[in-house]
């Protein structure tokens, strides 16, 4: 009989494309979703915060001009339609009819218009979002549901930069941006009903939701610090779902009845070679160090299951993406040959055995480990390394402002699922990341730069894949500027009682999208 | 005991000062560019500059301080970098939570480490005495944190007892205390080790006293000997702990009120130090500094009063 509901139990699971269980079933409205997330929500208003736990909120209660499927591809939201012109330069976009805020008043373009210049017109630390839209030079409003965006430049990764949220323009005008952020009005899935700074945020179905009506009547956010903490939590019951678990829980939470999501988190950490000096600025000492390290030992080591090996800056989930030519690219560990290189690089009168190296990291648990490995591995092969370790102020200041040259590593997270995000950042000499941490602005980066502007400027998917690839053979497998170490996976704790919910590979998490309408069973 | 009063008082205000200099000192102590790290790594040079003039930070050291002591003159902390709102605000809408588990956590301590002190000097050497002596070194060897967390899997995952998140409400509520237990007990243990070693070897003293041995020549009952003539005369060191055991108590609350996720200044200061919100340090710190002197005082007061030779001296 036991075998028999367990059966009938396995026939009534499936699992969704992004690897979220689904029940098939009637979804049962009502209840209330408790998410303990790794830190606070500092602020309600979409254009005046820019970091992850905020856009959890951000997500329920406002709507974004465009949003993202499941597979990251940009689908209709608030606007229904989107044209380009020919030259990349002017984005006109339909806005849906019949969409009103909370309070009951209706979005049109005015308010999209509106909530572009909130970013654009204050000082860039206000919102923190303006080098996300920074290549738009004017939002006309053409009539009630027609928004166009001229742009500085020809900038297709567009899409990415038009996912903001939309804020009411009477509303914010009345109330001003201090009394907005402590009430805001949206036309997302759920309202404000109580926010205890620091403590808890809790949101109410919003009965006026257009895309269509939200299952849960309650979404409650409380930030928990501490990993063991947030976890016992998760077992106790006391939430029902956990944005990060720590990796040496996952067996533990498993076994108590709980369901947990390992999945790639578009986020990329590396070793980097600051471009300011010799060695540094050797392909062949590049490659020696690559050579030396075991980084498939390395990510198991310090990440366990919570990381994936990473041959390239380009996330799961993102493209253009070759793994099977990248791996094959990439040098295989092997001391003997790291020791052979740096004989050579002694003799070609490089360095010397004693030329001290600096592996820089900031203080953290995993970047201290990283960091020890690697001097280890350098140590074992003969090279004079050092391990410095800086406060994360120390570190940030240290990297962006001197001009040391030295082993660092970092990790990143593309502000869009676009290509341009991950490389321009990276590796574009204008970047802050790539110009003065990397320390390309040092070195000839003009045949890499021109590539990526290249690829930011044409429209056809085709051209700009075969760009990125010429990028990614470049500064990856030519300069071997980075590393690449590992993708470190985003680990999410749910309890047994919700269902179809989405934890997104990008900062926030929606309840409900065209695809998703997340529900608690009883 | 005016005069007395009027005395600590004056010294009060060049202490705090002190501790608020050096509290101004923090945010110009902080390795690297604290404005840096505030703004992120994806904002550009000329932005950290035009925060650096928002918050004042270009200006002289001397002058950047004189405006700090002008504004905590006014009883203004500064605004937080994350948060919109005055540090004060913040600083005041979490100090109760943590007055409140540092006060049930004393009562706690004092509740069993005194009758258990009294025991253990009373069959000194005995069973009772060694029991007593291993669970206070047991206790004060335990880390906070870690008794916290094996409380928290006992009470709230295996037996689901007592909630292990948050405040429940206020304290006449049954909410209020079932979310009060754990955070409390973890942090009295510690506490209640300190009392309980305290207690027992004062009370070994005391009874060692001539005046006890008449008492107890006298014919009086052994209840009467030890609360009517041994306790009181312990009293007065209890007292002084108690005192420095409250300072203790809101300083460790850091690591409990994390655990706990207890909504109080300890764990407002480990989310203003890993959001990098200086002002908020800064605040939370003159805050406990500010306590703990006016602990200090208070405990110097009670002395006067249970020691009647110290007025006059």
């Amino acid at each position: 009989m036991i075998r028999v509901i367990a059966l009938v139990c396995l026939a009534a699971v499936a699992v969704s494309v992004a690897g979220v269980p689904v029940r098939v079933g009637a979804a049962e409205p009502g209840g209330t979703l408790r998410v303990a997330l790794t830190s606070d929500v500092v602020k309600l208003d979409p254009h005046r915060a820019n970091d992850c736990f905020s856009t959890y909120v951000f997500d329920e209660i406002f709507d974004t001009l465009v949003a993202l499927d499941d597979h990251l591809n940009f689908v209709p939201h608030v606007a229904e339609s989107w044209q380009a012109a020919p030259d990349g330069t002017v984005w006109t976009f339909k806005i849906r009819k019949g969409i009103t805020f909370s309070d009951g008043s209706p979005l049109t373009a005015k308010d999209v218009a509106f909530s572009f210049h909130r970013i654009l017109d204050v000082p860039e630390a206000v919102s923190g979002k303006l080098s996300k839209v920074n290549m738009i030079a004017a939002v006309d409003v053409v009539d009630d549901s027609t928004v166009r965006f001229r742009l500085k430049r020809p900038y297709a990764p567009f899409l990415g930069a038009a996912r903001q949220h939309i804020t009411p323009q009477a509303v914010v005008e009345r109330m001003g941006d201090e009394a907005f952020n402590r009430a805001p009005v949206g036309s997302g899935p759920f309202r404000l009903r109580a926010w205890r700074k620091g403590e808890q945020v809790t949101l109410v179905r919003n009965d006026r939701a257009w895309l269509k009506k939200p299952n849960l009547d309650s979404v409650v956010f409380r930030p928990i610090e501490d990993g063991t903490s947030r976890t016992l939590a998760l077992l106790a019951g006391e939430v029902d779902m956990v944005d990060s678990l720590l990796p040496q829980m996952i067996d533990r939470v498993r076994s108590g009845g709980f369901t947990v999501i390992i999945k790639p988190n578009l986020f990329y950490q590396y070793l980097g070679f600051r471009q300011y000096a010799s060695p540094y600025t050797n392909v062949k000492f590049r490659v020696m160090v690559q050579q030396a390290i075991d980084v498939d030992r390395l990510v198991a080591t310090v990440y366990g299951r919570g990381g994936t090996r990473a041959y390239s800056p380009v996330e799961p989930g993102l493209w253009p993406r070759d793994e099977a030519a990248w791996k094959a690219a990439t040098p295989k560990y092997d001391p003997a040959r790291a020791k052979a290189l740096f004989e050579e690089l002694i003799k070609d009168g490089v360095m010397t055995k004693d030329t001290p190296i600096v592996v820089h990291v900031s203080q953290n648990t995993d970047t201290q480990k990283i960091g020890e490995i690697v001097v280890t591995s350098l140590k074992q092969i003969g090279v004079n390394a050092t391990l410095k370790v800086s406060e994360w102020t120390a570190f940030l200041d240290n990297v962006i402002n001197s001009k040391d040259g030295e082993i660092y590593t970092l990790g990143t997270s593309p502000a869009q699922p676009d290509p341009d995000a991950v490389y321009a950042w990276l590796f574009a000499t204008a970047s802050n990341n790539g110009g003065n941490i990397l320390g390309l602005k040092a070195v000839d980066n003009k045949a890499v730069d021109d590539l990526i502007a290249r690829a930011a400027a044409t429209t056809d998917r085709r051209l700009r894949e075969q760009l990125y690839a010429r990028i990614n053979q470049t500064v990856i497998f030519d300069q071997r500027y980075h590393v690449p170490l590992v993708y470190p996976n985003q680990i999410v704790g749910l309890s047994a009682k919700v269902h179809d919910p989405i934890p997104m590979p990008i900062c926030g998490s929606w309840m409900v999208t065209s695809q998703h309408n997340t529900w608690m069973s009883r | 005991m005016a005069q007395f009063v009027a005395r600590r008082i004056a010294f009060l205000i060049p202490t705090v000062l002190g501790v608020a200099f050096l509290v101004f000192l923090l945010l110009h102590l902080v390795p690297g560019d604290p404005v840096r790290v505030m703004a992120g790594a994806d904002v550009s040079e000329r932005a950290v500059q035009e925060l650096r003039t928002k918050l004042g930070l270009n200006r002289p050291l001397l002058v950047q301080f004189g405006y700090y002591l002008l504004g905590l003159l006014h009883g203004d902390m500064g605004t937080s970098l994350r948060f919109d709102d005055t540090v004060t605000s913040l600083v005041l809408a979490r100090f109760p939570a943590t007055l409140e588990l540092a006060a049930v956590s004393l009562a706690l301590s004092l509740a069993a480490g005194i009758p258990l002190g009294v025991v253990a000097a009373f069959r000194v050497r005995s069973v009772w005495d060694a029991a007593c002596t291993t669970v206070s070194l047991l206790g004060a060897a335990v880390p906070v944190f870690w008794l916290g967390i094996l409380l928290a899997y006992l009470f709230g995952v295996v037996l689901k007892w007592l909630p292990i998140t948050g405040r429940g409400g206020p304290l006449w509520t049954a909410a209020g205390w079932a979310h009060i237990v754990l955070p409390a007990v973890s942090l009295a243990v510690t506490q209640l080790a300190f009392t309980t070693r305290l207690v027992r070897d004062r009370m070994v003293e005391v009874l060692g006293m001539d005046y006890v041995r008449s008492a107890r020549a006298k014919g009086l009952s052994e209840a009467r000997v030890i609360y009517h003539h041994s306790l009181k005369n312990a009293m007065i060191l209890i007292v002084a702990n108690t005192g420095l055991q409250l300072g203790y108590l809101l300083g460790g609350s850091v690591l409990t009120e994390t655990v706990f996720v207890w909504p109080g200044m300890g764990r407002l200061a480990v989310q203003a130090i890993s959001g990098r919100d200086f002002p908020v340090v800064q605040g939370v710190t003159l805050a406990f500094a500010a306590s703990f002197v006016l602990i200090n005082m208070v405990v110097d007061m009670c002395y006067m009063w249970l020691d009647p030779r110290l007025r006059y001296a």
